[in-house]
This record gives structure tokens, C-alpha cells and sequence, in this order.
């Protein structure tokens, strides 16, 4: 179980700072839904704890089995991406599938056997051979979301998964992070025009004033 | 302030070539998607520049003839015209036509879809699959321009040679087998060698260039057609640069 340590963590966007000298600590296998008034911020420090942002100021450090580790290259991670973020010029099976190319940490065969399960599960083989622009908002975001669910993770992001999705793929992505969550995987996540993580969440972690300053634990 | 503006340029362009130099030497590649790739970018940048590369050089050859024959052998003798045939096209014509065909179809092409990467979260989405832009981006490219501008200036080398003999045989009246002699008796080792490194810095200015102005977009999508245009202008200055650098190297240093 992965757990992610923020120290003195500040973010700046056109020169304002949005997170100034923030410290804290998402605790090892609980979901954690992050809150703040500032939409761009959520974003930014989801992207942080991912590993897509370099922090301003301070340090981040990923700690695995006693083991601490300043980036998410030996841990394996998922991120779900607000727009799905597919490569435009490969079709959606071909995006599905680079990873396995380049990270040596993923297992082949449990990648294809979760691949060709996912592709039932959200019924969406008939899409493959089509490249992201050919398919809607909510199919480019399913596929984001297999994507980053094929990637065996220890640690999931989300950066509001469900926005712009059909009701069918909602669903279905819930389903899926329910098992996550039953697996004790770390999950950091936002929603913006959806409340559903609400339900599910074991920290609601609220930002205000550019701190950290409001944490409601364990809602359930 | 417009030397700090210049200076910052060149300081942020030589962090992105020492992180494209580390990706190539610190990181043991993934040769079979890569070079797929790799082969794309040939393909686009090399085969499909073919016919405008050859008609150039035609033209080339066939322009260099006849304002050679025009001037040059009234003052000095045919052979000079050999010599300047040669020079010109090997040494220099030779390595910046097919640079000036790249930069306009492919460097534009790879700034683009970079920038538009950039906007579209794709650049995002790579690093959270922990692949890493430079090696799937950047290093793919550089191999691919270089490769496909050393083929190009091959055909803009030989078409221009053969549209100039072609010229001297048929309208100039000299023979072919003294135009073949006489351009091959020319043509040295260092100037090959000289044409071959011109031809990798170029490819590698071209590529890095184009890449890095990609990689400069931010956020909107106005920012793709402004990279685009400076990587243009700033690839043509490099190039013309290190051509007269490089030509300096080869007539003073080691000749």
C-alpha cells in the first residue's frame, strides 16, 4: 500500500500562489477526495501528487512498504485524466496498449487477460480500430479510464472522471472503483459537476485560503 | 533585454538538447515501438519529399550550368566550373536545400503535432504512463530527420549532378564521359565528409528545434501557429550558422 507525504508543498499559477508551505499526508489504502472552491487548483494538485507536476516549492515522497521513494518510477500508478488525454494519432487500441510497450514492471499476461475483460466489461471492442476523435467525449473518457485501470495499480488518480460520461460508462467506472477501493489501493481523486465520490470517499480533504485546512475523516 | 531574451532562449534550448542527450545515453530503449515510429517519420519526411527534393535538384543543376558555362569559362576555363559544381552543390547547396525542405514540410509538421499534443493533454498522459516524451517524442524524430536528410541530400546531390550533366552533354556540347571524370576527379573524401556532418547537424537542429517549440505550447491552441513560426525562423538561422561554421572548419582548418 502506497502512501503519498506532501512537505511544504506550494503551487503557483500565473504567478499567484494557489498551495503555499502545505503539509500533509494521504494515508495509505484509503480514498481520499479532495475539495476546494478553485477548480484549476484540484486539478493542479492531483497532477502533483501524480507525478505530471513538479511541485514550486517542497517535496513529495511516495512510501511503499517502508520504502521511501521521491517518484511514482518504481511504483506502479494509474491516472485518469479530465479529458481522457488519448493519443489522437493511434486508434484506441493502440492506446490502450502502449504502456505495456514501455513499462517493464507491467505483467504481459495479467495486462492482456484485464484488457480483454475491460473491453467486455465497458462493451467497447467494437471502437477499437477508431481513433479518439472518431468516438464521443464519453467514449474517449471510458477509454482514458480502462487505460489507467490496465495499468496495475498501487496508487489511483482521478481528476474528475465522470463529467461529460453517459450513465452506463458511470456506472461501470463506479463498479470498478468500489473493487479498487475493496482492494486497499491509495486513491486521490476530484469530481467537479458530479457528487458521487462523496458516497464512497474515507477523507474529504477541503481546501481553503491556499492551505490545507479543513479535513472531515472517515464520513462513513 | 533583448540579449537576457536571447540568452534565456539558448539557456532553456541547451537544458531540453543535455535532456534529449541524457534520454539517449542513460535509458535503454524500446527498439520495436520506437523504431516503428521512427519509420513513420522516414516515411513522411524522406519518401514523401522524393519528387519536390529531385525537382530541386534538377533545377539546381541545370541553374548552376548554365550561369557557370555563361561567366566562368570566358574568364577561367571549364574546369573551374567543375570545381564550383562540386563546392557548391556538395559542400554547401547540397546540405541546406534539402534542410530548407524539411524545415518547411516536416519541422512545421513535428512543431504542430507537439504543440497540439501539448494543448490535448497527450504530452500529460504520456508522463503518467511513465513513458518518457523525450524518448517517445523527441529521440524518435531526431533519428527519423537525420536519417531522412541524409537520404534526401543524396537524391539533391545526384539529380543536381545529373540534370548538370545532362545540360553539358546535350546544349554545352562537351562530352559526358570528361563531365563524369572531371566532377569525380573533384570531388574529394573530406568533401563528402564534410557534406555527411552538415547533414546530421542539420537533421539534428531541424529535429530538436522543432521539438522543443512543440513542447513550448502551453495551454492554447493559439500558441501552436506562433511555436511553429519561430521554430521556422530560428531552424533557418542555426542552420545558416553552423554551415558557415562548419564550412570554416572545413576551408580553414582542415583543408
Amino acid at each position: 500500500m502506497i502512501s503519498v507525504n506532501l512537505e511544504n508543498i506550494s503551487i503557483k499559477e500565473h504567478n499567484k500562489f494557489l498551495l503555499q508551505d502545505c503539509n500533509y499526508t494521504f494515508p495509505a489504502g484509503k480514498f481520499v477526495l479532495i475539495k476546494s472552491e478553485s477548480q484549476s487548483l484540484k486539478s493542479i494538485l492531483v497532477k502533483t501528487c501524480g507525478g505530471i507536476y513538479i511541485p514550486d516549492k517542497g517535496k513529495i515522497t511516495y512510501n511503499k512498504n517502508g520504502k521511501s521513494f521521491t517518484s511514482l518510477q518504481n511504483i506502479q500508478s494509474g491516472f485518469v485524466h479530465q479529458t481522457g488525454a488519448l493519443l489522437a494519432n493511434t486508434t484506441l487500441k493502440e492506446n490502450l496498449l502502449l504502456p505495456l510497450h514501455f513499462n517493464n514492471r507491467l505483467n504481459k499476461d495479467l495486462y492482456m487477460k484485464r484488457y480483454n475483460e475491460l473491453i467486455s466489461v465497458f462493451n467497447v471492442t467494437d471502437l477499437l480500430d477508431y481513433r479518439p476523435s472518431e468516438v464521443s467525449v464519453s467514449e474517449r473518457k471510458t477509454f482514458g479510464f480502462i487505460r489507467a485501470l490496465l495499468q496495475q495499480p498501487e496508487i489511483f488518480f482521478m481528476d474528475d472522471p465522470f463529467s461529460e460520461c453517459v450513465l452506463q460508462s458511470v456506472e461501470k467506472m463506479y463498479i470498478e472503483i468500489n473493487k479498487l477501493k475493496s482492494n486497499n489501493i491509495t486513491i486521490i481523486a476530484i469530481e467537479n459537476l458530479t457528487s458521487y465520490f462523496d458516497l464512497i470517499a474515507d477523507l474529504i480533504l477541503i481546501i481553503d485560503n491556499n492551505n490545507i485546512s479543513v479535513q472531515v475523516a472517515d464520513i462513513q | 533585454m533583448l540579449k537576457k531574451r536571447y540568452s534565456n532562449y539558448l539557456l532553456k534550448y541547451g537544458n531540453f538538447l543535455s535532456a534529449v542527450y541524457i534520454a539517449v545515453f542513460n535509458r535503454p530503449f524500446k527498439l520495436g515501438t520506437l523504431s516503428k515510429i521512427v519509420q513513420r517519420q522516414i516515411y513522411f519526411t524522406a519518401i514523401q519529399a522524393l519528387g519536390i527534393t529531385i525537382f530541386s535538384g534538377l533545377l539546381t543543376g541545370i541553374t548552376i550550368m548554365v550561369q557557370s558555362n555563361d561567366v566562368i569559362s570566358n574568364i577561367a576555363g571549364n574546369k573551374l566550373i567543375y570545381s564550383i559544381l562540386v563546392s557548391v552543390i556538395t559542400i554547401e547547396l547540397g546540405g541546406i536545400i534539402p534542410s530548407l525542405i524539411i524545415i518547411a514540410r516536416s519541422g512545421t509538421a513535428i512543431t504542430t503535432e507537439i504543440g497540439n499534443m501539448s494543448v490535448n493533454h497527450e504530452i500529460e498522459a504520456l508522463i503518467s504512463l511513465k513513458i518518457n516524451p523525450i524518448e517517445y517524442l523527441v529521440i524518435t524524430r531526431v533519428i527519423g530527420v537525420i536519417t531522412s536528410l541524409l537520404i534526401l541530400v543524396l537524391f539533391f546531390n545526384l539529380s543536381t549532378f545529373i540534370s548538370a550533366g545532362f545540360i553539358s552533354s546535350v546544349f554545352l556540347n562537351r562530352d559526358l564521359t570528361d563531365f563524369i571524370s572531371l566532377v569525380i576527379g573533384q570531388l574529394t573524401l573530406l568533401d563528402i565528409f564534410t557534406a555527411f556532418i552538415k547533414a546530421n547537424v542539420f537533421g539534428i537542429i531541424i529535429a530538436t528545434v522543432a521539438c522543443f517549440h512543440g513542447l513550448e505550447v502551453n495551454r492554447a491552441s493559439t500558441e501552436v501557429p506562433q511555436q511553429t513560426s519561430k521554430a521556422v525562423i530560428i531552424s533557418i538561422g542555426f542552420i545558416i550558422l553552423f554551415d558557415i561554421f562548419l564550412s570554416l572548419l572545413r576551408y580553414e582548418v582542415l583543408s
